[in-house]
């Protein structure tokens, strides 16, 4: 606050101080004693404008919110112009981050005194955080003119030209201000940092040649040497001076030789080309870059990527040769990873069929004598078998042969039962062939066998969650978080995104969607913190100088959104949102059939079946339908829910539902909310456009919902589900009576868009069908029937039954699609048990096919087409 | 094998957390790594794999209220994910968290804290990074387990840059 601030009316000497005093009890965080001061002033000047201003301002800063913003309010109508009550309205909306309206108050405030520096400086922290650059600059400007002997002053009016791209300028401000600098001011540090600033405003422009100029000029000034070369080495390459290039990357390697980025460049140099794809070399090239990563790995034997880098553009005898030394170092050393790192062999069906037969032969070699190859002469110890049974099961793991996966991973085990790795591995294949209980056994397993080690504890939280095990989830992570109360608060405090997600997604599929909103708007507040936690940084990083990291930092910020994390949880959100609005659509079309007698218990099951008016269901009902739900939920559920039950007699917490998150009148209105973060921060991920249609369609939104679609189709237009999403489409319009301006642009987009679904739906569905012959395609054809009114059983059973000439890429989650959708149709039992045997003979592991009955809810559909990228590390 | 390690950058910043709270009893809000990057943006760094997933990493910083010719570096956190032991990722890690603290911040050594029951830890920093116990701090950690002060003398700011030569 402005303590030069006129002070409207003059005050006695006595209530002056204290008035002074105000001010520092504000600075103290000494609030209440703030308040007495103020009411001991106001009682004998009741008039005294800046006195009631701060007053609020202690009511807002001790959390009576509304009293502080109403107290604030009297003071400004008390005096429409005064500095001081403006400047504190604006100090408590930006206290609740609400920056837009804090911003307008200092403007306000700056009315009478537009040089009062203070506001000024609150001011242009605000037009950062909210990203008004050009406001920024020229607040920041006229902040430098009005005081230029301050150095942060200088360093905000760079920025704020950098931020701007006004380069040059930027550039000016720093030189000037260097010249100012009297020796010994500052650090080698910080005059470094101003230094590397101006580097990076030359990279950042493209100025090049300015750039090096300037690097050089100041090599003895920069202390951090890494940075100096890399900027040295990437100009040089901008500039094609490739020698130059070639040598500075070599340096690099010389300080850290595991650095992959310094390789790429060096080659890159080296074949004297600004980028280069390994996929793409010519021969002669890849014999080039072999002699040059042999030079290197004799001069850094450590370097793991000069042994690995040549893996990736070897071929032929040359990249059989390189795999045979990688893996034979592996495996004598041991190491749990060497499967993953060489995982990306898998795009290339030559390769991989090179490395299943060296192992192969590694192990037929050990079996008979003891060694990996024929020509050695050094016989192995036992754990070199060891890892080469754990290399052969997660190599037949990755390529679908569950069968003999598990056989070595079982000769494994029983040659070394104290080897925790192999359990974890296990576990992966039980999971990739269908048994998510037997995966989560083995995590709880391998971590009994060390209880101290709190990665194997997450993991198994993580398997646990995914087999939707929540209270021994819950039990497992809870070893990790010592405090007293309850754990999830713990986790959430230390923003443990990972547990809330896994946690929500989990809840969400037993569609309790009160505790998954729980657990996703979670996740959304970490990521206001986030955002919020950057505020502080704006000065901090000028009186640091650190201001490389604070562009960083803002440009995190900025893409914060996008960052999978989020995107997740906001599709979390979304669906929930989704599955609620459905439910009440059904609801209340049941409570129509009701006359008829119609019992379904295919769709939404028992959630709704309590709950049969024409609304949604209440709060008290709501808690009965979610344990109903629970028992007859099929076996590992009602297990769990047993043990919960036994619990709640001992008296834990249990969790409430949160049925107040699912009492949102408009359902559809808060999904808006998300799809449009999304669009905005992930329009390409194709969730994103799939969850936008289903909203819009909803909504009856259809030139919106038809841009989803077409933004569906750019990113993946041989997807069965476009097929659906088109169709669905294509029979919403006919069906409703448009507004003639609509029918233009929708026929607009029809002519321009070939693609788009139209004229005889039966048709277009044949020719579809008769261009793509995947199980998943012919799925979707069949699904498309269905929505016709079409549905052929006959030949549905027949086309969902092929699958094991033609299209061995079936996977689990398409045949737990198709029985779904059968049952939903309800097409005869007997048929879909043998449709069910077939599949199961082809996965033989995965328990989805022996358990009864297939949930259909909005949540698994959209989940069935892996549209979250699923991602256990 | 496949891991690169490179300097640690904000946008590290969620997966560094995440991995932290993956492996580690002491966990820290995302303000704390802010913190780090922005005071010392040399000093972190972080272990990649082929497809850009962080596997390990070393948070760092300057010892603030050191004096002058005390000038020392201090290991925040340093983890490596279990199923990437046996890499001597730790190694790598630390070797360039030292030398950037000699470089930029001239600091003399680095400390750091182990629980005095971490035998896994302390192995490793003893034997295979060469630090020794400096001192025993009673009731370092939250939950009232000691801890060992360990130290290491690091080479000079000078003795580094004529290392760069090659």
């Amino acid at each position: 606050m402005s303590k030069k601030a006129e002070v409207s009316k003059v005050l006695p000497t006595k209530e002056m101080n204290n008035y002074k005093q105000l001010l520092k009890y504000y600075d103290d965080k000494q609030f209440s004693k703030g308040l007495k001061i103020a009411d001991q002033i106001l009682k004998k000047f009741p008039q005294h404008t800046e006195t009631l201003a701060i007053k609020g301002l202690f009511h807002h800063s001790l959390g009576k919110k509304e009293e502080g913003y109403q107290i604030v309010r009297n003071s400004i109508k008390m005096d429409i112009s005064n500095q001081t009550a403006w400047h504190v309205n604006g100090i408590i909306y930006k206290n609740d981050k609400n920056y837009n309206e804090a911003s307008k108050c200092f403007v306000n405030a700056l009315r009478k005194d537009p040089e009062n520096q203070i506001i000024l400086r609150d001011l242009s922290l605000i037009q950062i955080q909210i990203r008004e650059f050009e406001a920024f600059y020229k607040n920041r400007n006229k902040i430098l003119q009005l005081k230029s002997n301050q150095v942060s002053n200088w360093i905000f009016c760079a920025l704020g030209a950098h931020l701007i791209k006004r380069y040059n300028i930027a550039i000016t401000l720093i030189d000037s201000y260097l010249l100012t600098i009297v020796n010994d001011t500052y650090t080698n540090y910080e005059m470094s940092e101003l230094i590397l600033f101006k580097i990076h405003v030359y990279s950042e422009s493209k100025d090049y040649v300015k750039g090096l100029e300037e690097l050089d000029k100041n090599e003895s000034k920069i202390v951090d040497r890494s940075y100096f070369k890399e900027m040295k080495a990437l100009f040089n390459l901008q500039l094609n001076n490739y020698s130059a290039a070639e040598a500075l990357y070599l340096s690099l390697i010389h300080i850290n030789c595991d650095n992959f980025f310094y390789f790429q460049q060096l080659v890159a140099a080296y074949l004297k080309k600004p980028t280069v794809n390994f996929d793409e070399l010519t021969e002669e090239e890849q014999s080039l870059l072999r002699l040059l990563f042999e030079k290197i790995q004799k001069s850094y034997p450590s370097s793991s990527a000069a042994k690995f880098l040549p893996l990736k553009f070897l071929t032929g005898e040359a990249f059989e040769r390189a795999l045979d030394v990688y893996c034979q170092s592996g495996l004598k050393k041991g190491i749990p990873n060497l499967f993953n790192s060489i995982n990306f062999i898998y795009q290339n069906s030559e390769k991989t069929l090179i490395l299943q037969n060296l192992f192969l032969g590694y192990l037929k070699m050990l079996e008979a004598e003891n060694k990996l190859t024929l020509s050695s002469s050094e016989t192995e110890t036992p754990i070199v078998k060891l890892w080469t049974l754990a290399f052969l099961a997660q190599h037949y793991n990755k390529i679908n042969n569950f069968e003999e996966a598990f056989d070595y991973i079982n000769q494994a085990i029983e040659h070394t039962p104290t080897a925790i790795d192999l359990y974890l591995i296990k576990g992966r294949i039980y999971k990739k062939a269908g048994n998510k209980f037997e995966a989560a056994k083995l995590f709880d397993y391998g971590r009994k066998l060390d209880l101290a080690d709190r990665y194997l504890n997450t993991k198994c939280t993580h398997y646990m969650l995914r087999a939707d095990q929540l209270e021994k989830a819950e039990s497992v992570v809870k070893l990790f978080t010592k405090e007293t109360g309850p754990t999830t608060n713990n986790l959430s405090d230390m923003q443990a995104m990972w547990y809330e997600q896994e946690k929500g997604e989990s809840h969400l599929r037993n569609r309790e969607y009160g505790r998954a909103l729980k657990q996703f708007l979670s996740i959304e507040e970490h990521f206001l913190d986030f955002v919020e936690d950057q505020y502080d940084f704006h000065s901090y990083s000028t009186r640091k100088f650190t201001l490389r990291a604070y562009l960083d930092l803002l440009k995190f910020i900025d893409s914060i959104y996008s960052s999978p994390r989020y995107i997740r949880a906001a599709i979390g959100i979304i669906k929930c949102y989704l599955d609620l609005y459905d439910q009440i659509i059904i609801n209340s079309k049941k409570s129509t059939n009701q006359t008829n007698n119609e019992t379904d218990t295919s769709s939404v099951t028992t959630n709704t079946k309590g709950a049969n008016k024409n609304k949604p269901p209440k709060k008290k009902k709501n808690k009965n339908n979610n344990n109903n739900n629970n028992n007859n939920n099929n076996q590992p559920k009602a297990s769990a829910n047993k043990k919960g039950q036994k619990q709640a007699i001992k008296g834990p917490v249990i969790e409430p539902n949160y049925s107040e998150l699912t009492e949102v009148a408009d359902k559809l209105e808060a999904a808006t909310k998300y799809v449009k973060i999304l669009l905005t921060h992930a329009p390409k991920n194709l969730a994103t456009q799939k969850l936008a249609f289903e909203l819009y369609i909803r909504k009856k939104k259809y030139i919106l919902a038809l841009f989803a679609l077409k933004s569906f189709y750019s990113i993946a237009p041989n997807d069965p589900e476009f097929h659906l999403l088109n169709i669905r489409f294509a029979i919403e319009i006919k069906n409703e009576n448009l507004d003639e301006r609509i029918t233009t642009l929708i026929n607009a987009e029809l002519e321009i868009n070939p693609f788009i679904a139209r004229g005889d739906l039966d048709q277009w569905n044949l020719n579809y069908f008769s261009k793509h012959n995947s199980f998943s395609h012919r799925l979707a054809f069949i699904k498309v029937n269905a929505l016709l009114n079409k549905l052929d059983s006959i030949q549905a059973f027949d086309l969902l039954s092929k699958f094991e000439d033609n299209d061995s890429n079936a996977t689990i989650q398409n045949f737990n699609d198709a029985l779904t959708f059968l049952i939903q149709e309800k097409l005869p039992q007997p048929e879909i048990g043998v449709l069910k045997k077939k599949y199961q003979s082809k996965f033989k592991y995965a328990i989805d096919f022996t358990s009864e009955g297939f949930p259909v809810t909005f949540s698994e559909i959209a989940n069935s087409n892996n549209l979250i990228e699923e991602n256990i590390i | 094998m496949s891991i690169s390690i490179r300097l640690a950058t904000i946008s590290d910043l969620h997966a560094m957390q995440n991995a932290n709270l993956s492996c580690l009893p002491e966990n820290y809000q995302m303000k704390y790594y802010f913190y780090h990057l922005l005071t010392w943006p040399q000093l972190s760094f972080i272990a990649i794999d082929q497809n850009n997933n962080l596997v390990g990493y070393v948070l760092a910083k300057m010892e603030e209220d050191a004096n002058p010719n005390d000038q020392h570096g201090h290991i925040t956190s340093l983890a490596v994910l279990r199923s990437h032991r046996k890499l001597g990722i730790a190694t790598k890690l630390m070797k360039q968290a030292e030398r950037a603290m000699a470089v930029n911040f001239e600091a003399l050594y680095v400390s750091l804290h182990v629980r005095v029951t971490n035998r896994a830890a302390l192995t490793l920093y003893k034997d295979t990074l060469n630090f020794e116990k400096s001192a025993v701090e009673k009731k370092y950690y939250a939950d009232g387990e000691d801890a060992f002060g360990m130290k290491k003398m690091l080479k000079s700011r000078n003795e580094y840059i004529s290392d760069e030569s090659l």
